[in-house]
């Protein structure tokens, strides 16, 4: 299991970084 | 982030792009196309993998985590990390919420239904319980559960979003990540009017948090479909 974490910890952050720019950037944008 | 100031400069480049493509002007009151929601999202997706994941893997060394993947008998924990990442890579295109409806269908009955259940708590709770909330909701499911790699995608998925809803509840964390996208981004941009949120919004926050909780998840899911077709000792 432990390959699932580092799966956890890539997808992870990944993840909230992604959603996290994103949102930042359709503000911006005026999206 | 490994540079804040390179980061910045690639999302100024893509946002500054989409705004010459859309009218030039600002503000902009009527929505993009899908289309064009979509391809920026995509973009954004990609930019982010480049500047998180290897930052990430570093992290995974730095911690010891190869280490302890070879304790468990796989000589080159490279190779697994770097399927991990290039899954990320193959699918950076691919959304968390599509990505757990495709994953999600090779688990059990009570597993697709933690999934919505988890989402739906982390959308909807309220910040003074929901911690116990979703408490109640790991235990609740884990007495149902018996696979032990959904078990441990419940417990994972629980507690990285608790770990989230913390991080994202602090004002110094919400300051830091402000200051990389906004105060080194928006002052390059020669516009005067325009007014930009300073602060994570509640909704935003939730959002962040879902993903986090989703990815968590996915991650499992994921690691322990590789980890079985290297024949992770360690995990099977």
């Amino acid at each position: 299991m432990i390959v699932g974490m580092a799966g956890m910890t890539l997808r992870g952050a990944h993840a909230s970084a992604g959603d996290y720019v994103k949102s930042k950037v359709m503000d911006w944008l005026g999206w | 982030m490994k540079n804040d100031s390179k980061l910045s400069l690639k999302f100024n480049n893509i946002a500054l792009r989409y705004v010459r493509l859309w009218s030039g002007t600002f503000p902009r009151s009527v929505a993009p196309s899908t289309e064009k929601l979509t391809t920026l999202e995509n973009e954004i997706n990609y930019a982010v993998a480049e500047e998180v994941l290897p930052v990430s893997v570093s992290y995974l060394k730095d911690i010891g985590f190869y280490q302890q993947i070879e304790e468990v008998g796989i000589e080159d924990p490279a190779i697994l990390v770097n399927q991990i990442v290039n899954d990320i890579y193959n699918n950076v295109s691919i959304g968390n919420d599509r990505y757990i409806n495709e994953v999600i269908s090779e688990t059990s009955l009570n597993f697709q239904n933690f999934v919505p259940d988890l989402k739906y708590l982390l959308e909807n709770g309220t910040s003074s319980n929901i911690i116990s909330e979703i408490n109640n909701l790991k235990n609740a499911y884990l007495s149902q559960i018996t696979d032990s790699v959904e078990a441990l995608a419940i417990i994972n998925g629980c507690e990285t979003a608790k770990a989230s809803f913390a991080y994202w509840s602090n004002s110094t964390n919400t300051d830091y990540w402000d200051n990389i996208v906004l105060n080194n981004f928006i002052p390059s941009i020669s516009y005067s009017n325009k007014t930009v949120a300073r602060a994570v919004s509640p909704r935003t926050r939730n959002e962040i948090i879902v993903a986090d909780g989703v990815g968590a998840i996915v991650g499992v899911l994921e690691g322990a479909r590789i980890g079985a077709t290297v024949g992770d000792q360690g995990g099977q």
